[in-house]
């Protein structure tokens, strides 16, 4: 199939439409079924760098993007969640049905809607598409995928689509930026063609029962042809949307409505769905040719094993393990070559300033903190590097089916699975995507268990301590015990958000568990440039947060650890004065006063300190500990991190303070307790805002810091019964 | 004014500007807090994963 607008002749010399509107801007909406390439056209349209995968789900806010079209006009590109319908059942529904029909709080109401229709699953994307014409806001369809839909031997005609749907189609190949010019003439034109409207009949009964509720969304300010629309749409649904709630008396209209269609023989709840899906299967008979090969696809092969009740939860633990395993062995030379950067660097500054409190805070405070946190890049970028092809590929939604079976156990619905993998990266996108979840109290659960799976920002928690204290020793022929160690600490996060999803969907929360239904994407290789944007991306994110908040908490906790200044003892050695310095500081003061209550999970005052500080970050833990060692170390050049805590004795016993124990019982603790203020602040939001959203938010803080504090208590003084101390 | 006098007044400076962002940074996360459900990432600062 040729990429080709089949667009309106008669539109070729229209006034641009920004022109109509006087704005000097052109306000594009784009929106789609999920997975269709709407990020991905997106990003080509506008040269942003949305995040995109092969898996629905992926963009769960409104981005906002710009390009300059052919003649020099600014366009404003807003890409929509994905959404099926325009049903408004579920919160990202209701905000791509707000924006559509000018409802949205601080968003203009669109010039034109770009509907991204997947060429390989016409009849389904068609039912958005049909529903977005129908709102009569001028629009273009873009056919993406349409190569692959070629390969999958499935051939659509844009012309006969344009004449079928009232509305340019233009064919694109997202990915590789085919087709994207004519879009864009397309889009400039759209606003000058007279708007689509509803191809198919209602019966007349039905027709007849909607008509006052048209009129009664007219009088609330809808134009008629939108107002027929959210008539149909309004019979199915159970709840009046947000943006409806100003139309007076609309609930007794509709309600009259669904007693005139029952009476008529007919079903409210789908009559909308039969009429509309009715007429898209005749649409699609005329417009697309489908060649059978009867070969199986690679997809379907790759499939029978990838989702096989055996061996795909194998190949699922298989490659978990691998990704786990490559980052301790691929990221430890990285590792020792950023520490000896920072050691020379620390040694090279600390060469060039004069003795004092300023070389003391760059060396001890800047250097030591943030270098601590940034020797763990490259773990970090291997990590999602392995994310990124899982995603790209289109494996991540097999996972989720994978995974369906043990989330339906625990009385989770299948769409959590989502933001429950987004959480692998960072907790706050995870419990904004929740918004894809019906159900209020399968929503409530699932923000509930979210922060549990363990985020980015434990990986330097994780593998400091790990690096530190586990041996680098070879398990079953091929296995790390270091690869083992950080692969149980994030099974360990994954079961007991489960576990505890289980036990709110049985008590607070109680519900029964829904399906999951999820389109699985074809198999695709993942393209070099998406995964390069993506690890960059991350990468460059960890560096910022470096170079922001764990640089300016290093300042002020190198501050606290080094004043009050501390004359030392008559006779006392460099090391002793350090120590006796720090002990004395402000740090050191309130470090001794939070000792009692984390000396019974084995930890030291300093370790006290990193917890507290790591409330605004968890990365901030090692950066703490980076400063303390920074500046309670005599030697400034003396080796990393690692090394010092494993040389750390008890000033008290002598013996060595940080065993092995002690480790795994502080990542244990760093796998259940919510540090991260962010999160905190996001779900107080997210559960509602208000009191509401504190209540849940402080639930939560607090059952996961009791969590936290009871499973290290048992790991540590488990482990000393035993024998491990 | 003598070197470890100049060293501790730079410090002092630094210091104080480190305090200002990471207040700034603590007071944007509780606005956000009480920012609109359904609006944009308010919540998730640069560097949290989102795209903000």
């Amino acid at each position: 199939m040729d990429v080709a607008e089949a667009g309106a002749p008669a539109a070729t010399h229209a006034p641009s439409p920004a022109h109509v509107r006087g704005g000097g801007v052109l306000h594009v909406a784009l929106v789609g079924n999920p997975n269709t390439g709407k990020s991905t056209l997106f990003n080509a349209l506008t040269g942003m760098r949305q995040r995109v995968g092969n898996y629905s789900g992926v963009t769960v806010e409104r981005v906002e993007g710009r390009y300059r079209d052919a003649e020099g006009r600014s366009v404003a590109v807003l890409d929509l969640p994905g959404t099926y319908s325009l049903s408004a059942s579920s919160p990202d529904e209701e905000i791509a049905l707000g924006v559509l029909v000018g409802r949205a709080e601080g968003v203009d109401t669109p010039d034109v809607v770009v509907v991204v229709v997947d060429a390989q699953n016409l009849e389904r994307n068609l039912f958005l598409a049909s529903q977005v014409l129908e709102l009569g806001i001028p629009a273009v369809i873009a056919l993406n995928q349409v190569d692959a839909a070629l390969a999958a031997g499935i051939r659509v005609d844009p012309v006969e689509l344009t004449l079928e749907l009232g509305a340019p189609v233009v064919a694109t190949v997202a990915t590789k930026g085919e087709g994207l010019d004519l879009l864009k003439q397309a889009v400039n034109r759209a606003a000058a063609l007279p708007p689509a409207s509803r191809q198919f009949e209602l019966p007349a009964e039905a027709a007849a029962a909607l008509a006052p509720v048209e009129a009664c969304l007219v009088r609330g300010g809808f134009k008629p042809q939108a107002a027929g629309m959210e008539a149909l749409r309004l019979l199915a649904v159970t709840t009046i949307g947000a943006h409806l709630s100003h139309v007076q008396g609309l609930a007794e209209v509709v309600e009259r409505a669904r007693a005139e269609v029952e009476a008529a023989g007919l079903t409210p709840r789908s009559l909308e769905a039969e009429a509309r899906y009715g007429w898209i299967a005749d649409v699609v008979e005329r417009v697309s040719t489908r060649t059978h090969t009867g070969k199986k696809s690679f997809t379907e092969r790759v499939d029978a094993v990838a989702l096989h009740r055996v061996w795909g939860p194998l190949v699922f633990v298989l490659l978990m393990t691998l990704v786990f395993q490559s980052i301790f062995t691929w990221a430890e030379p990285m590792i020792g070559w950023v520490e000896t950067l920072f050691s020379a660097l620390g040694g090279a500054v600390g060469g060039v300033l004069p003795e004092g409190d300023l070389r003391s805070l760059v060396v001890d405070g800047v250097i030591a903190g943030v270098g601590s946190v940034l020797v763990f890049l490259p773990q970090i970028t291997i990590l999602f590097l392995f994310i990124g092809i899982l995603e790209d590929t289109g494996y991540m939604a097999r996972a989720a089916f994978i995974m369906d079976r043990f989330m339906r156990s625990v009385g989770l619905h299948g769409r959590s699975f989502i933001p429950l993998l987004s959480g692998y990266a960072c907790a706050v996108p995870g419990v904004m995507s929740t918004r894809t979840i019906e159900n209020p109290k399968d929503r409530l659960a699932t923000i509930m268990v979210l922060p549990l799976m363990s985020c980015s920002a434990r990986i330097p928690v994780y593998t400091l301590l790990i690096g530190a204290f586990i041996p680098s020793i070879t398990v079953a022929g091929i296995l790390n015990l270091r690869g083992i160690t950080l692969l149980a600490m994030y099974l360990l996060g994954t079961l007991t958000a489960l576990g505890m999803a289980a036990v709110f969907k049985k008590t607070l929360l109680k519900g029964r568990a829904r399906p999951l239904i999820m389109e699985l994407p074809p198999y695709r290789l993942p393209s070099v440039r998406s995964l390069a944007l993506s690890v960059s991306h991350r990468a460059s994110m960890f560096l910022r947060k470096a170079g922001t908040v764990i640089l300016s908490l290093s300042i002020v906790l190198w501050a606290l650890a080094t004043y009050p200044k501390t004359r030392p003892a008559p006779g006392a050695t460099p090391a002793v004065a350090q120590e006796q310095q720090l002990a004395n500081s402000v740090l050191g003061r309130m470090g001794h006063a939070i000792e009692p209550a984390v000396r019974p999970l084995g930890y030291d005052w300093k370790i006290g300190v990193g917890i507290v500080a790591s409330l605004a970050a968890r990365e901030v833990f090692v950066s703490t500990m980076g400063t303390i060692y920074g500046v309670g170390s005599a030697d400034e050049t003396s080796g990393d991190l690692r090394a010092k805590l494993q040389r750390e004795r008890d000033p008290r016993t002598g013996a060595l303070a940080y065993t092995p124990l002690v480790a795994v019982g502080l990542m244990v603790f760093y796998v259940y307790a919510m540090m991260c203020m962010s999160t905190v602040a996001v779900v107080v939001r997210e559960t509602g805002g208000g009191r509401t959203g504190v209540k849940w938010a402080a639930f939560q803080f607090a059952y996961m810091l009791a969590l936290a504090y009871g499973a290290a208590f048992i790991v540590y003084r488990g482990g000393l019964l035993l024998g491990f101390g | 004014m003598d070197s470890q006098m100049m060293q501790t007044l730079v410090v002092g400076i630094i210091v104080l500007f480190a305090l200002a962002y990471v207040g700034r940074r603590a007071w944007r996360t509780v606005a956000a807090a009480r920012g609109p459900k359904g609006g944009d990432g308010g919540g998730c600062g640069s560097d949290c994963g989102c795209g903000h």
